[in-house]
């Protein structure tokens, strides 16, 4: 039983005793995480409260798409409280701008999975973050970039589409 | 192709909102050409000011002379116009009017029936796909003395709005709740200010 509980993992990285939690993934693959890290997801931190052996079960989210999310989580929870006006804060600040940038160098399958994931997580920061990726790589394409990008068939009518240039004429030049 | 059709149904529509939401105003107007569903979700979402809506009348709170805007018409018939006492959108549609912090969706069709408040936290937001045809109307002046006539001349020019600064061009009716009505008419001539209505 000790081994598995899902809230009384001990772990002595980072030079202090931490507690760590096992959350399983859909696939049945587990992660061990500080619990410090896993609470930054909201649903998790209820679980945690609630309770219970042998892991918190993610049922809707898979390895992969956890495993991204993890190292999202990790990255964020070791991030001191920010002290204003101190450079190390600033310099913090930017190191963890530029590792949320490198996370979301994925496709846009990866990118959609992570906000599924980041809502049911309720991984605030992280749905932020990959909601505004994914808007950004729509912002500066045409309607047929953006039909082919989510493989979306265009179902208007020729009728309704003349309706359409006619509305938005100057935004497709 | 196909497990890019599936993928895009995967997102679940208020998530789909969520990213759609974060889009300038012109890229969200693009989006509303991308198909039905992606229509019928900024709409739904009220990320722009909804289709029916043919144009808003807006009366400042420290200007002396309401602006009316409206889309651009197939037809100057169909055209919004303007008479001496009464804003008239186009034949389709409604006007918002606002008066005293207190916006409502004026039907001009006649099967449209009695006004409709404008629900609460909607945001009434031009279309800047079609910006680049929008007329801003002013209302016609009574005769004045003529040092407040003279004061105001420059305003009773029409205006083709500029497509440069689109992006500030968000023009909001806010609930009057919310922001407060001073507040949000502040918000509204500051929008408009920066896309050259005041010259």
């Amino acid at each position: 039983m000790a081994a598995a509980d899902s809230c009384d993992g001990i772990s002595t990285s980072g030079g202090g005793w931490e507690k760590t939690v096992t959350l399983v993934s859909s696939d049945d693959a587990r992660f061990e995480v500080r619990e410090a890290a896993a609470s930054l997801s909201q649903t998790v931190r209820r679980m945690i409260r609630a309770g219970g052996d042998g892991g918190i079960p993610l049922p809707k989210v898979d390895a992969r798409t956890l495993s991204t999310v993890l190292e999202y989580c990790n990255k964020h929870a070791a991030v001191p409280a920010p002290a204003p006006e101190s450079s190390s804060a600033e310099a913090a600040a930017v190191d963890l701008e530029w590792f949320d940038k490198e996370l979301m160098h994925v496709d846009l399958a990866t990118l959609c999975s992570l906000i599924r994931a980041a809502d049911y997580l309720e991984v605030a920061g992280l749905l932020d973050l990959t909601c505004k990726t994914v808007a950004d790589m729509i912002k500066s394409k045409t309607a047929e970039e953006i039909r082919q990008m989510f493989g979306i068939q265009n179902d208007f009518t020729p009728e309704e589409e003349e309706q359409l240039s006619r509305e938005n004429a100057g935004v497709f030049e | 192709m196909e497990t890019h059709a599936a993928m895009a149904r995967a997102l679940p529509d208020d998530l789909l909102a969520d990213v759609l939401a974060r889009l300038p105003l012109r890229s969200l107007a693009v989006s509303q050409c991308i198909c039905k569903a992606w229509r019928a979700l900024t709409d739904e979402h009220r990320l722009l000011l909804p289709r029916w809506v043919r144009s808003l009348f807006i009366h400042y709170g420290d200007y002396r002379r309401p602006h009316f805007f409206a889309r651009p018409a197939a037809s100057p018939e169909d055209g919004p116009r303007i008479d001496r006492k009464s804003f008239v959108s186009s034949r389709d549609g409604g006007a918002v009017q606002r008066h005293g912090g207190d916006a409502r969706v004026q039907p001009h069709h006649a099967a449209v029936g009695a006004p409709a408040a404008v629900p609460n936290r909607a945001f009434l937001v031009f279309d800047p796909a079609a910006l680049l045809d929008y007329k801003v109307l002013l209302e016609p002046l009574e005769p004045k003395e003529d040092g407040v006539e003279e004061k105001d001349a420059c305003r009773s020019t029409e205006w083709p709005p500029s497509p440069v600064g689109m992006d500030v061009a968000r023009v909001l009716v806010e609930d009057r709740d919310v922001g407060g009505e001073g507040c949000s008419d502040k918000r509204m001539a500051s929008a408009c200010t920066a896309r050259g209505i005041e010259c």
